[in-house]
């Protein structure tokens, strides 16, 4: 059976060394791409960066003039009291745990929806596109009160199913698989279908080996979303046990008086790291490019 | 004036059943109208209007949570006050919630939880907010609660809360809420720069005193800098300017939400404002938070939050000395209340509520306001305490003890701020059209007014005031 | 005849089948988590109640006519557009330009991927609070880089004119990450043999990008055209974090302007009102884009 998915969508080198590149190699226009890269670059990361040093930072290095760039010293004080205000780890944990299986559900389902979209028959199935696609047209604000209710009825208040499910659907999933499984060509679903493979199993050989770099760049869209979602979260949970990372960087900041921001910025980094590690596995599968699969020859 | 209270009910309230059982079917969707809408009505001829009495047989309940939005940085302060209650009193349970960052969210949390019927008993509200949910009879009064022979047991003496910070929760001759997190404007100068401008160590007595001293203040600044900084709307200009409309002789508006900012002394004092900033130029608007600007020396003084007043210290250490003062006056003396309150909610049972009033009056005893001021800088709400556990802070506190003092001449503020939903906003960006592109307060105030009037409108209804 | 045509209804049948058990999960919560409260919002509309009473008052159409003829309103609605057009015009050009050099087998590509990512993983609130002290005029970090080579730095925050710019970099800096990973995504998926085939026929490296990269990238961008404009005005974090809608709402979208009327003003009916508009609004906005996109998007 895995004979038969290969020769329908063989590995193949990378797309990306033939796309411009071949012809510059070393040449004005790398620098050039260097040079643009480099701002890019530099732009993005210097509120990164200032982030980073924040954290750092005494209440009396923050906002200050003439502007303190560096830290006095690096130590751990604001990471620590960020953890003691607010129990980071249970925080962990439970993000952890809604970003898995919120995220996962929301792939499962975009894959799934996108695949009958594109490649079964249904009457009138592009009513059924433009009505998954008015989803996005929502606002989140409208739907807070009236979910809030309806996951209190189900007496899903505090609990991971109310943190769960009603994000477990998805919408942008299902569009953006939707529109990468229209460029897989024609033939090689044909060829498939010639070999008797059904549609799970075209699904699960064919279509997702040679969509890896979508599926993975929805999966770590779909995780950032999860990890992230601040509003919902506060809702839906009461105790300290049950709250997510987001809320957690609530207990740091306060209305009145003086937030610690170097406490604050601890937090976020804190909050941060686990998804970059995320990213740093998960690019690889997106930009290596193994599976630009089409027909041979 | 009380038996006009919510005496909208007859008529309104059967369209309001007929309303609620069909939108409230939309709302619910699931399970039918009759769970939302039915609980809510009872809620408002049972406990809000009549506000049923506990009898002294009724019991404390076991259990009750407690919703705080944590300001100035108190949760461990709060989860403090919890612990020595439950030390106290082991059979009433406190489950302390702190939900979201700042007022608005408790607030909006607030709202989803009494539609779903999952409120908490206690709720932290703040100046702005508490008004409009006890118009829609969503929290009780607390007279009764008050009144019942445990919390006497308890050592509660109602005669000791500071007037202005009771007065605030005050409408229809009841009490819908007690001070707890209280701050009020204060007036801080950086004590390094009066110094070298050669002027006494205290605060100006007067604006106009103010308007001389910035001549002397300006020069020690240096480009770019200033002798003072306002806030602005998104943080809070609109109650630190409640102070200079009433020194200046005027009003925002009456109870009965009548709208007076366009008077003679209102457009006297945005127009005061004004020349600080425009024709003076010694003043500034703040871009983010006039607190940040003072702790890093780009102004000389500033009028902001009591609450602040343990982060500035802190922050300003090594740097300068922090000196706090009375708010100058004009023609006379003003100045606002501010923070917030803990009400208790209608939904809760009797028991639930009992328990409630049992856990505030604890949460505001002397010792233990004191304890919550010291490490907060929010206000003691009761007035022993600035005699008794106070006292000591005191020494090594003093600014502490200015904006204890002051604390006796404040008044509470007036509804077109904080009994109209979004007041607060709606004033705010009409200061800013004054403070930021110099427009006349004589065109600004009617548009001010104008939008008010239309906010003010369903709520001057909905407590039957129209 | 008669027996093939019964086997092709069979599956047609079994395709029938098949696609409601993939599609249904979805749908089913789609329906209930927003289309439910979409309609509900609707229904809301018509009426005035303000959250957290019992009274309800049918009012008609009184909440559309009073939200369209307010001049408050166009303000705002012109707030809501510069925000989107600049976002999504920005985030779409520097998001497709950083990709196509992102694509190419330069050094150090993985840490400037990663890099140009982070900001998309910060939480807009916390992610908002960074930006007050990079934006603030006297005591920010840019108004210190200004400084040094003798700029003043712009009063971002209370000049009516320079707060929407600054928002819109702010939001553009936040979610370039994302443009830039789903335009990998889909540079990755072009056949790499469609390059050889068009240097065989001889063609230049512009005119493969203009040839083969850009066709094939088309449906991907698509999709981003899409989902980013409807990000952009469903915005809320920032500005929220931010500017609040100020200073004198220069700032406030239709979006921020929803939650305000809904949670602030406690006008549920305005809110709602704002809510069925914007979904009008989004919605006619999406089919445009896909009627006139769609016919060029380049699918296999």
């Amino acid at each position: 059976m895995s004979a038969q998915a290969e020769t329908v969508a063989p590995p193949r080198a990378p797309a990306q060394t033939d796309a411009i590149v071949a012809p510059m190699r070393m040449s004005v226009g790398a620098l050039l791409a260097y040079l643009v890269l480099g701002v890019a670059v530099l732009i993005i990361a210097v509120p990164l960066v200032w982030m980073v040093l924040g954290s750092f930072k005494t209440r009396a290095e923050i906002l200050t003039v003439p502007i303190r760039w560096l830290p006095a010293s690096v130590g751990p004080a604001n990471y620590l009291t960020a953890w003691h205000d607010a129990p980071f780890d249970r925080f962990y944990l439970n993000s952890l745990l809604v970003t898995t299986l919120g995220g996962g559900l929301k792939v499962v389902n975009g894959v799934l929806t996108a695949y009958a979209l594109v490649f079964l028959r249904f009457p009138k199935k592009s009513l059924v596109f433009y009505a998954v696609l008015g989803a996005l047209m929502v606002s989140a604000q409208i739907t807070l009160i009236p979910n809030y209710v309806f996951v209190a009825n189900l007496g899903w208040i505090d609990t991971y199913a109310g943190l769960i499910v009603p994000s477990a659907a998805t919408a942008i999933g299902t569009f953006m698989f939707r529109q990468h499984f229209l460029t897989i060509p024609r033939e090689v679903i044909e060829a498939a279908r010639m070999d008797g493979v059904g549609h799970v199993g075209l699904l699960w050989r064919v279509i997702l080996p040679m969509s890896r770099p979508t599926l993975v760049t929805f999966s770590l869209l779909a995780a950032v979303w999860e990890w992230n979602d601040f509003l919902w979260p506060l809702l839906v949970t009461n105790s300290l046990t049950m709250r997510t990372l987001p809320i957690g960087l609530t207990y740091l900041r306060s209305t009145e008086g003086a937030t610690n921001w170097g406490a604050v910025m601890a937090g976020t980094v804190l909050v941060v790291l686990p998804v970059l590690v995320f990213f740093l596995w998960a690019q690889r599968h997106i930009v290596s490019g193994i599976m630009s699969g089409s027909v041979k020859g | 004036m009380h038996h006009t209270q919510f005496s909208n009910m007859g008529r309104r309230r059967f369209i309001g059943f007929a309303g609620a059982s069909l939108a409230g079917a939309a709302l619910i969707g699931c399970t039918g109208g009759s769970k939302t809408s039915a609980p809510a009505a009872s809620n408002t001829s049972g406990s809000a209007g009549t506000a049923a009495a506990p009898a002294a047989s009724v019991k404390p309940a076991s259990e009750i949570t407690f919703w705080s939005a944590a300001p100035a940085s108190s949760k461990a302060v709060d989860e403090e006050l919890v612990k020595r209650f439950q030390a106290k009193f082991p059979d009433i349970k406190v489950k302390y919630e702190v939900q979201g960052s700042n007022y608005a969210e408790l607030s909006d949390k607030l709202a989803a939880s009494i539609a779903a019927k999952t409120a908490p008993d206690v709720a932290m509200l703040s100046d702005v907010w508490w008004f409009k949910y006890a118009a829609a009879k969503q929290t009780v009064p607390v007279d009764d609660l008050l009144k019942h022979p445990l919390l006497k047991e308890a050592g509660f003496d109602q005669a000791d809360y500071v007037d202005s910070l009771m007065k605030d929760y005050q409408f229809n001759g009841k009490q819908w809420g007690m001070p707890y997190a209280r701050s009020t404007p204060l007036f801080y100068y950086n004590k390094s720069v009066w110094q070298a401008a050669g002027l006494p160590d205290r605060g100006p007595k007067t604006w106009s005193e103010m308007d001389e001293w910035a001549t002397k203040i300006m020069p020690k600044m240096g480009a770019g800098k200033f002798a003072f900084t306002n806030g602005k709307g998104s943080s809070y200009i609109a109650w630190t300017f409640h102070a200079v409309i009433w020194q200046f002789g005027g009003h925002y508006s009456d109870e009965k939400f009548n709208l007076l900012m366009n008077s003679p002394e209102g457009i006297a004092a945005g127009n005061y404002v004004r020349d600080q900033i425009f024709k003076m130029k010694y003043a500034n608007v703040t871009s983010a938070s006039e607190t940040d600007d003072f702790v890093a020396g780009q102004t000389a003084s500033i009028i902001s939050s009591t609450g602040g007043l343990k982060g500035i210290l802190d922050r300003s250490k090594g740097k300068f000395e922090v000196g706090t003062a009375f708010l100058p006056e004009a023609k006379q003396f003003g100045c606002p209340t501010g923070g917030a309150g803990l009400s208790i909610m209608s939904s809760s049972s009797p028991e639930k509520q009992l328990a409630a009033a049992l856990f505030i009056a604890f949460a505001t005893s002397p010792e233990n306001t004191a304890y919550y001021s010291q490490n907060t800088g929010y206000m003691p709400v009761r007035k022993s305490a600035a005699t008794g556990p106070m006292a000591e802070f005191f020494k090594t506190n003093p600014q502490f003890k200015t904006a204890v003092d002051q604390l006796a001449k404040t008044q509470p503020q007036e509804s077109a701020r904080v009994w109209i939903p979004g007041g607060d906003a709606i004033i705010g960006t009409g200061l800013e059209r004054m403070v930021l592109k110099n427009e006349d307060p004589k065109d600004v105030w009617p548009d001010v007014i104008k939008q008010l009037e239309k906010e003010a409108a369903p709520i001057k209804k909905q407590i039957g005031l129209s | 005849m008669n027996s093939a045509r019964r086997t092709g209804d069979r599956h047609a049948l079994r395709d029938y089948a098949l696609f409601a058990a993939f599609v249904a999960p979805n749908l089913l919560l789609l329906l209930l988590f927003v289309y439910r409260p979409l309609v509900q919002g609707v229904w809301l509309s018509f009426f005035s109640w303000d959250l957290i009473s019992p009274d309800w008052e049918w009012v008609g159409l009184d909440n559309y006519r009073e939200y369209l003829t307010d001049s408050a309103s166009h303000y705002i609605l012109r707030n809501t557009l510069i925000f989107s057009v600049g976002t999504v015009i920005g985030s779409m050009s520097l998001g497709l330009g950083l990709a196509l050099l992102l694509n190419l087998p330069l050094r150090g590509r993985e840490v400037v991927r990663t890099i140009l990512f982070t900001p998309y993983v910060i939480s807009g609130a916390a992610i908002g609070v960074v930006w007050l002290f990079i934006f603030d005029p006297r005591l920010g970090l840019l108004a210190a880089l200004l400084a040094k080579v003798g700029l003043p730095s712009p009063d971002w925050f209370n000049d009516p004119n320079w707060a929407m710019p600054m928002v819109i970099i702010a939001y553009v800096w936040k979610n370039l990450g994302y443009t830039v990973v789903v335009f990998l995504a889909g540079l990755q998926s072009i056949p790499g043999d469609l390059y050889e085939a068009a240097r065989v026929d001889g063609a230049g490296s512009w005119s493969r990008l203009r040839h083969v990269t850009l066709p094939m990238l088309s449906p991907v961008t698509l999709f981003l055209l899409v989902t980013n404009t409807l990000s952009s005005v469903q915005a809320f974090d920032m500005i929220r974090v931010m500017t609040q809608g100020g200073p004198l709402e220069a700032t406030k979208t239709m979006n921020y302007q929803l939650y305000e009327e809904g949670f602030v003003r406690f006008h549920v009916g305005t809110a709602s009102t704002i809510a069925t508009l914007l979904f009008l609004l989004l919605l006619a906005t999406t089919l445009l884009q896909l009627r006139t996109m769609e016919r060029r998007v380049h699918y296999s």
